[in-house]
């Protein structure tokens, strides 16, 4: 029973936000406004657990043994605490204690990983033996797009057509973006397809087309 | 009215009439195109395939409801390849709210609680705040960040984690997302560690994800709905993916029939609308 009631649930809130194809409605907004309320309401959870379990846990730890290292678990407590200082106009100062806090954190984590594999990673993966086409063309590719960037006159003047090569790699791959996009939208409604197309789901769709019906047939006659 | 009139008129509904239709028909009653499996694909199948007893898979995920039927199929399919392997031992990461959702129904769905012990064979640690810190916390200490896993089980008493305590510990991350996360775990594991990363990714991903791909940085991409059908047939369990195939190939089909209806509506207009 649990399992119907979950079933129809779902497809009747699929069908809510796929009624936006017909026009702008409440029974949208509601299935929008639900959506990000559970969304929220989930993140609020999971993030009190998280408090809980990775600061407030290890300080009462910390309390009880005695150790130092668990009870300065209470340092990011405070910086937590600290960014809703922003609501203030007198103490917002405070929070930007915090805001640059994470801010270092970040950066210096990121920074290590990011010079390894976006610039090291990626010099090293595009030199590559010309033995075969794919190389050739990859080889090409990645000078004649970096060629398109190098804005420096007599550069550009040197290299002659090859920027403009790059140019139009630059649109293949747009092109091929673009078109990944398309598939994975496609892919978004075949999953909500599938949820669709079977029973008891399925009768559910008859249902809301003839609520469409009938709006549009009480519209036309308002408008006349 | 003339061709050029009537290819210039606004079809809206008539296209989202027509693209249910390409979708719909195939799904209910599937043509059985042949599904190409993309090599990207095939290298995490036998990445996956030759792992050994003791082995430690960790699959990470940022799956949500927006992301869910892109994602999910992978996610579901690799973990079913995953729990196939006798003795490889399965770690679970979400580094999104919604994640940890979807990897309790896949567990649940693939009978995972009956066919493996929890905390032997598997462990779901949930979702871990705190994106790149927080994966660079599980790289370098996880028990230091952790302490209890999603089912509020201490670390400690599941005998799988007391030799598994960073990503030296890894021996493949695979990632699933639609998001930056994927680069954290490279930044993290793959080069402070050495850690071999795959990705499972939504279709919009995937170009950025090839240029680590052919840099030789990530060993797989599993693309998009695409990718996952591929893996089905690999495991032979064909899902959802493998199942929406034919309805994404008419509805590609479709789309082409449009934009040349289009740009002939624009051309014979004289350019003029």
């Amino acid at each position: 029973m649990t399992d119907l009631i979950m079933a129809l649930g779902t497809t009747t809130l699929i069908l809510m936000i796929y009624t936006i194809l017909y026009r702008e409605n409440p029974a949208f907004r509601l299935g929008e406004h639900l959506l990000v309320g559970a969304t929220v309401g989930n993140a609020v959870v999971l993030a009190i657990f998280q408090i809980r379990d990775l600061a407030f846990t290890k300080v009462q730890q910390g309390i009880s043994t005695g150790s130092l290292g668990k009870i300065a678990y209470v340092i990011p407590i405070i910086l937590g605490i600290a960014l809703y200082m922003q609501f203030s106009k007198t103490y917002k100062y405070i929070s930007r204690l915090s805001i640059a806090f994470m801010l270092a954190v970040g950066i210096s984590l990121s920074a290590r990983g990011l010079i390894s594999v976006n610039v090291i990673g990626q010099i090293k993966g595009a030199i590559v033996p010309l033995t075969n086409i794919q190389n050739i063309v990859y080889t090409v590719g990645v000078i004649s797009v970096l060629l398109y960037f190098v804005y420096e006159e007599r550069v550009s003047k040197a290299v002659g057509p090859i920027p403009k090569l790059g140019r139009y790699l630059l649109m293949i791959t747009m092109g091929a973006y673009f078109a990944n996009s398309i598939m994975g939208r496609l892919s978004m409604v075949i999953g909500t397809l599938d949820t669709l197309l079977v029973a008891p789901n399925f009768y559910l769709i008859p249902v809301a087309l003839l609520i469409l019906i009938a709006d549009a047939w009480i519209r036309s006659k308002k408008t006349t | 009215m003339n061709i050029t009139e009537t290819l210039s008129r606004n079809y809206k509904q008539v296209i989202y009439l027509a693209l249910f239709a390409s979708l719909a028909i195939p799904m209910i009653n599937p043509i059985g195109l042949p599904v190409p499996i993309d090599q990207t694909t095939s290298n995490v199948y036998n990445k996956v395939e030759s792992l050994q007893p003791g082995d430690v898979v960790v699959l990470g995920s940022n799956i949500g409801a927006s992301i869910y039927a892109e994602v999910y199929p992978q996610y579901i399919a690799v973990m079913e390849h995953v729990l196939r392997k006798d003795g490889v031992k399965l770690i679970l990461v979400e580094h999104g709210t919604e994640a940890p959702i979807f990897a309790e129904r896949a567990l649940q769905e693939l009978n995972a609680y009956e066919r493996k012990t929890y905390g032997q064979d598997f462990v779901n640690l949930g979702y871990i705040a705190g994106d790149e810190a927080a994966i660079s916390g599980i790289c370098r200490d996880l028990h230091a960040l952790l302490q209890v896993d999603y089912n509020g089980y201490s670390l400690s008493t599941l005998p799988m984690m007391n030799d598994i305590n960073g990503a030296q510990d890894f021996t493949i991350v695979i990632d699933f997302t639609a998001s930056a996360d994927s680069q954290f775990w490279l930044n993290q594991a793959y080069a402070s560690y050495g850690t071999d990363i795959a990705f499972g990714l939504t279709a919009v991903k995937v170009p950025d994800a090839y240029a680590y791909y052919t840099a030789g940085q990530i060993f797989g991409i599993i693309e998009s709905l695409k990718g996952a059908a591929g893996y089905e047939l690999l495991i032979d369990r064909p899902g959802i993916a493998a199942k929406g195939m034919d309805a994404q190939s008419i509805a590609h089909l479709l789309y082409i029939a449009l934009i040349v209806l289009g740009n002939l509506a624009f051309y014979m207009g004289g350019k003029k609308n």
